[in-house]
């Protein structure tokens, strides 16, 4: 029964990252029309993810909001919760850090930002719950209803920035007043000015993995997405995991919102999250919407877009090829595990042929 | 085995995060060359003491420029000629050049700072967006010229707020608006409510315009995207339907929209670029040159000859020598002639450029400057 | 408020909802067939992009217009192969798709015209219909359009009796709802789900010519600025049936008109964000009120294997 590991099996074993590369190779042959070296691509690209402390404190901190909210994203889909509302519940959570900080400014550091972790938690969630109402009560789908939901959050979060919770003091783009230094994670400068994000979320990662395969709780959401059935026969209750499910993914959503607003910057910008809710979706699906595969999905993509953005600076393309390439990774990679399941399957298919013939002989 | 794993994961996370928790946030203070470094790679703490030197000295080795756009590079209007005037600095100062286009607001910093780092001397940041992460970056670079195009304040002691008086081309639109209007009825489409470039120019529209007639009807109508053409298009077809004869845009790509729905309702508008007069000669009242690029090469060559400077300055009717803009019509008309009689172009000179002139500065609420109509 | 000013309204809210209605009309398709259409933004952007770079080679609206309807259809035929075929996660593809779709018209457009960007062309401006028009109201409401909104008001009945009444239309729904069950019945699963994504994909390829030869002729980065999702919005809120999308895609349109008049008739002061979510409220509201139980094709988004 033992199968020997061969070359092909490895290979597909890392179909992602096999698919990744696809995607970049076809990125570097898409930039010699701008008459870049593919060579050079590759190398300002490394560049630009590692090549220094300021790269790698930025792929930190562009990796830390992706890794919560796709560990989010990650529990609702395994639980068949379709939550696209990443963009809206991230953009609420960070809402909440701007309450906290500007409605209670004397609060102490050591209560301040657990508050903010924890209200940006708690927003996200009541935002998705809305959509759970949608779909227990009037039977409609969460994807349609988290989707709509985004636009509503975003606008909303546009109105307060605009709206109750404008400066009077920073009038040159539409943002609140900064926050109390004590509201802000710290952060290293001479580590790229990475913070203190990635650190609360290699927690997030480490207790949303370890609820998912070793609670009996995680068991359940696990059963509950991969047959509704058999999950009913062995007793649970699927109304109350998909609401468990979206619950968590909607407040982690909101949490990466709540992360990227006091780690970044020092105060409640328009538009601060923009992209980022999609991005952790894709990073969820890329991690195969298991938490701990959301952690090399993350940090990859941390690395990509710091990567990426470097590499326009230093070589001077036009920043839609940045989005070609994100894309072209996409498709590569789940075009290659799609690819390596079919030679699986045929493999398998095969050898369970010859075990026949044998069988029969 | 996968308990521990994630045990000894949760265990470190948690350390850590109590261990940063506890101190205090303190990068102000300190700049890359102050502390020690970590042994990967030295690059982000060498280049700012290696800059000191060539900025003072006024010597021949290349100065470098680098430019962040919020938009496309190509969008044929505020983003394009910050790109364009980015030409210009290279063309006339031999600088070494580079730019980031369709900047995100959650990465500006990053992107200031890795130029920064890369030894950029001048970080000109196009648009008021730019405001807070430039100041920002200015404390950890004191020796690189940081400049905000079109918004701020900047802050001594090298952080440059630049802008065209935007006051007073507004007013300027508002007053000939008024004088021409049939309808007594003008509309205004832009974007970004509520940003103090927006406020000053929609709120000195209002007031140009109430200052010829108190009764006209001045509608503002904000759009969601700046580059959206179609949206753009809708909110002027939807300020003629309101009865609007003069519509002023102040839109990115979006720009585009507003003058086509002029042209084919006869309104008047303005435009950006001399190819909209040609496009448009009925219905173009003007069309304003900004031309940053003078005023970059200006910046750079500053920073050349004296170093990093800080604090806010004004072009406009009250630096004649560097117009902030400059209304254009054909070479002998600064304004449609059809439109803006003679006599209407004389008390424009008086009641309007003069009345700057000694009187430069203003500015106005987000109230001023409220969508709908006053 | 006065009739004229109503009247112009509506004809504005029909104007502006066509391409988010022909996008609505396409995702019924590909969805009722079993597979997501998140890429719908995409091939609109590669329609827009397409049909104006064809109209300035040839001067030829019709020509244009098919340019852009075959496009939408080239992209959304890889897109299947992908995920029908080879059985890559529809959601994730179809992201990824978007992503790829942006970036490579901003980067041709680029390549081709360099910072100036693609020139005007003609517009084609409202036709009105003689006779029809003149009759009070409705006339000046409906019959006084650009052409392809005429089209689209053709295409609505057909694409509805298509879907529910035809023989292909009840293989497509069946694809969707149940595939192992069409298989046993002899209907090739895979290719009828190819079929119904590359006919979502025509018309979001005939909305993006919409777009950029009749409303704003011209092809800007980003043209399709979220029409795509929501015309992914108003199928799912019109039961994934083409007249119930149609009218969905209406009401969006129309209550996205009303902001801009909203802003110019309010007196106080609303937030123009506040404003600007009037559309997706409505949306919400209306499945509040009206929407009985929207339930999606019961085979949408699994792959399906031969067996």
């Amino acid at each position: 029964m033992k199968n020997k590991k061969s070359i092909l099996d490895i290979i597909l074993g890392l179909s992602p990252v096999v698919g990744a590369c696809v995607g970049i190779l076809a990125g570097a042959l898409f930039v010699t029309l701008w008459g870049v070296n593919p060579a050079t691509f590759f190398v300002e690209l490394v560049k630009g993810a590692f090549g220094n402390s300021l790269a790698i404190g930025g792929t930190l901190n562009n990796a830390a909001p992706l890794l919560v909210a796709g560990a989010g994203t990650a529990i609702a889909f395994k639980a068949g919760a379709n939550n696209i509302g990443q963009e809206g519940q991230l953009f609420t959570g960070g809402l909440a850090a701007a309450v906290i900080a500007l409605m209670m400014p004397a609060l102490p550091r050591v209560v301040g930002i657990p508050s903010i972790l924890l209200l940006s938690f708690v927003f996200g969630m009541i935002f998705v719950s809305i959509a759970v109402f949608f779909r227990l009560v009037k039977g409609v789908n969460e994807l349609l209803i988290t989707l709509l939901l985004n636009y509503i959050g975003k606008l909303f979060v546009s109105a307060m920035v605009n709206g109750p919770f404008k400066s009077e003091t920073n009038v040159s783009f539409p943002q609140t007043d900064t926050f109390g230094s004590q509201f802000l994670l710290k952060n290293w400068p001479q580590m790229g000015y990475m913070h203190t994000g990635i650190f609360i979320a290699l927690v997030v990662i480490a207790v949303t993995g370890y609820y998912m395969w070793c609670t009996p709780a995680g068991l359940r959401i696990r059963t509950a997405g991969l047959s509704p059935m058999a999950s009913k026969t062995a007793g649970n209750n699927p109304t109350k995991l998909f609401i468990l499910a979206m619950l968590i993914s909607g407040g982690l959503c909101g949490m990466a919102g709540g992360i990227e607003v006091i780690g970044r910057s020092d105060c409640l910008r328009q538009g601060f999250g923009e992209n980022l809710g999609f991005e952790a979706l894709a990073v969820a699906l890329l991690g195969g919407t298991n938490p701990l595969g959301v952690l090399p999905a993350g940090l990859f993509f941390g690395a990509l877009k710091a990567g990426m953005q470097s590499m326009q600076r230093s070589l001077g393309i036009p920043s839609a090829l940045l989005d070609l390439i994100k894309g072209a990774i996409m498709i590569s990679i789940v075009v290659g595990n799609a690819i390596k399941i079919h030679i699986r399957n045929n493999s398998r298919k095969k050898s369970l042929k010859k075990k026949q013939e044998r069988g029969e002989e | 085995m996968k308990r521990r794993i994630l045990a000894t994961i949760m265990t470190a996370g948690l350390v850590l995060g109590m261990l940063t928790g506890c101190g205090g946030k303190d990068d102000a203070a300190q700049t890359p060359a102050d502390t020690s470094q970590p042994a990967d790679n030295a690059d982000a703490a060498e280049t700012p003491d290696a800059e000191e030197t060539p900025a003072e000295s006024g010597s021949e080795e290349k100065v470098k420029v680098a430019l962040l756009l919020s938009g496309s590079a190509n969008d044929n209007s505020w983003n394009q000629f910050g790109y364009e005037a980015l030409m210009k600095v290279e063309q006339e100062t031999g600088a070494e050049v580079a730019f980031s286009e369709n900047v995100a607001t959650a990465d500006q910093l990053q992107a200031i700072r890795d130029y920064a780092a890369k030894g950029y001397d001048v970080i000109i940041g196009h648009g008021g967006a730019y405001e807070d992460d430039m100041i920002k970056a200015g404390k950890d670079f004191p020796d690189t010229q940081f400049v905000i195009i079109a918004g701020g304040t900047g802050a001594e002691p090298n952080v440059l707020a630049v802008d065209t008086a935007p006051w007073q081309y507004g007013y300027s639109y508002g007053w000939v608006a008024a004088n021409i209007t049939k309808t007594n009825k003008i509309g205004f489409v832009t974007g970004m409510e509520g940003v103090s470039t927006m406020n000053n120019l929609v709120g000195s529209w209002r007031d140009g315009a109430k200052s010829v007639n108190p009764d006209l009807e001045t509608i503002a109508v904000y759009i969601a995207d700046m580059g959206d053409v179609a949206q753009a298009r809708e909110a002027a077809m939807s300020l003629k339907a309101a009865g609007c004869d003069v519509i002023v845009p102040e839109l990115n790509a979006g720009f585009q929209g507003v003058v086509d729905v002029c042209k084919e309702n006869g309104i008047y508008t303005v435009g950006r670029t001399e190819a909209d007069v040609e496009y448009a000669p009925e219905q173009l009242l003007t069309y304003t040159v900004f031309d940053w690029g003078p005023k970059y090469v200006d910046i750079v060559k500053k920073y050349m000859e004296n170093g990093v400077s800080g604090g806010a300055f004004f072009y406009g009717f009250h630096t004649p020598d560097a117009p902030g803009f400059v209304f254009n019509y054909d070479e002998s008309n600064g304004w449609n002639p059809a439109a803006v009689t003679e006599d209407i172009a004389g008390k424009f000179q008086t009641e309007v450029v003069d009345m700057f002139a000694a009187d430069p500065i203003r500015s106005y609420t987000a109230e001023d400057a409220a969508s709908g109509t006053k | 408020m006065d009739m004229t000013v109503l009247v112009e309204y509506l004809n504005s809210a029909i104007r502006v909802s066509v391409p988010v209605i022909l996008i609505a009309v396409g995702v019924c398709y590909s969805e009722r067939a079993g597979v997501f259409a998140m890429g719908s933004e995409g091939y609109m952007l590669i329609a827009a992009f397409v049909s104006v770079v064809t109209m300035i080679y040839t001067d030829n609206h019709v020509i244009s217009v098919l340019a852009g309807i075959l496009s939408g259809m080239a992209a959304s035929g890889i897109f299947s192969y992908f995920t029908v075929v080879l059985g890559a996660d529809q959601v994730i593809c179809g992201l990824g798709s978007n992503f790829v779709m942006l970036g490579l018209t901003s980067s041709l457009q680029r390549l081709l015209w360099g910072v100036t960007g693609i020139p005007r062309i003609p517009a084609m401006n409202a036709i009105p219909i003689p006779i029809l028009s003149d009759i009070p109201f409705i006339g000046s409401m409906l019959f006084n359009q650009p052409i392809l909104t005429y089209v689209t008001y053709f295409l609505i009945p057909l694409v509805w009796w298509i879907m529910f009444k035809s023989t292909w239309g009840l293989q497509l729904r069946s694809v969707g709802e149940n595939p192992s069950c069409a298989d046993t019945l002899g209907i090739n699963v895979v290719k009828t789900r190819i079929l119904g994504i590359v006919t979502g994909g025509a018309f979001c390829g005939l909305s993006g010519a919409v777009l950029s030869l009749s409303q704003v002729q011209s092809f800007t980065e980003n043209i399709s600025g979220g029409r795509g999702w929501l015309g992914l919005i108003a199928a799912t809120f019109g039961g994934w049936n083409p007249a119930g999308a149609a009218g969905a895609g209406l009401i969006f349109g129309a209550a996205e008109s009303l902001q801009l008049r909203l802003q110019i008739m309010s007196r106080i002061h609303i937030s123009s964000y506040v404003i600007l979510m009037i559309p997706y409220l409505v949306a919400l509201l209306f499945i509040l009120f009206i929407g009985k139980s929207r339930r999606h094709p019961a085979a949408m988004g699994k792959f399906y294997k031969k067996q």
